[in-house]
């Protein structure tokens, strides 16, 4: 191929760095805002069906029965999946390109830091329940360890292409979420914590959009 | 391979795909697969309004991109997307190019 084609690929390459590294970004900042929302969707619910309720008692309805409630949740969660379904397509999209040549190859260290944070996240469970907390559902918190865990390598796949770099807040996210998904069913607290990081994580985002860093 | 080659070389000779800006433009409006502000994307390119504008309207000639007036969360935006036609030729561009590597 002549030099000319030769250029005409490496602009063309620059140029798809330049506009996929900011909307990927993008993606990501709207997908942490969008999730940090969540468990205050759910506060929300769970407020509004406690107002009602003495309403619901005087009609004899029941609206928010245990198992309605459930589906409510449900369909907020998959209100939220639809709409990260985009972010997400993009950036596999992407990660897939043939016009990729400097792939980010050290998957290894993100596997040996999520392991460890997961395995540490186990391990907390009997220290908890040995300084007296009475929960004792691990039928429950070890698919939510697994279950967060798997919400974090997915996230990874914003980084696969090497566009973007992952950035503190992008570790604070999931880190956080690992930790503190599974323990937020022991402790309720830690819905609004991951909430409040997540945010945080997408504002970070957003402005490192507006700001071109 | 020799086919592929010269098929490649063909396509990037087309008067819509002979300059990289625009084939960048138009392969990462494939990523995206939605629609994307004419303002942002000179942010990112870093490039005059009138030439991006002029490397869009050729776009758009070809049949390669819609390049509108739309509504967006912040306001009436100019908005880019990528067509069907746009779609099926960046595709091919890739299939070569993987077919190369």
């Amino acid at each position: 191929m002549s030099s000319d084609v030769h250029e005409l690929l490496r602009v063309s390459n620059v140029t798809v760095r330049r506009v996929l590294s900011r909307e990927l970004r993008k993606a990501m900042g709207l997908y942490y805002l969008l999730w940090g929302t969540y468990p205050i969707a759910i506060a929300a619910l769970y407020t509004i069906s406690y107002e009602f309720s003495v309403i619901e008692s005087v009609l004899s309805l029941r609206v928010f029965s245990l198992p309605m409630m459930f589906i409510i949740m449900m369909a907020i969660a998959m209100i939220y999946a639809f709409l990260s379904r985009r972010f997400f397509s993009m950036a596999y999209r992407v990660s897939r390109s043939p016009i990729i040549v400097n792939r980010r190859g050290r998957y290894w260290l993100r596997w040996v830091i999520t392991s460890i944070i997961m395995v540490t996240t186990i391990a907390v469970y009997p220290i908890l329940v040995g300084l007296g907390n009475v929960y004792n559902a691990y039928i429950e918190y070890i698919p939510a360890v697994v279950y967060a865990t798997l919400v974090a390598f997915t996230n990874a796949t914003f980084f696969k292409s090497g566009f973007i770099r992952a950035r503190y807040y992008d570790y604070l996210a999931n880190a956080s979420f690992i930790i503190l998904f599974p323990l937020s069913l022991i402790y309720y607290f830690g819905y609004y914590i991951l909430s409040l990081i997540w945010i945080y994580a997408g504002a970070r985002s957003l402005l490192e959009v507006i700001s071109g860093g | 391979m020799v086919d592929e080659v010269d098929e490649l070389i063909r396509m990037l000779k087309d008067e819509a795909l002979s300059s990289g800006v625009r084939l960048g433009i138009l392969i990462a409006l494939y990523y995206i697969d939605g629609y994307v502000t004419f303002a942002d994307l000179q942010r990112d390119l870093d490039i005059p309004k009138s030439s991006l504008h002029q490397h869009l309207s050729m776009l758009q000639e070809n049949g390669l991109v819609e390049f509108k007036r739309g509504i967006t969360p912040l306001g009436v935006r100019t908005v880019v997307k990528i067509t069907n036609k746009g779609k099926g030729i960046v595709s091919r561009y890739l299939e070569l190019v993987r077919a190369l590597r």
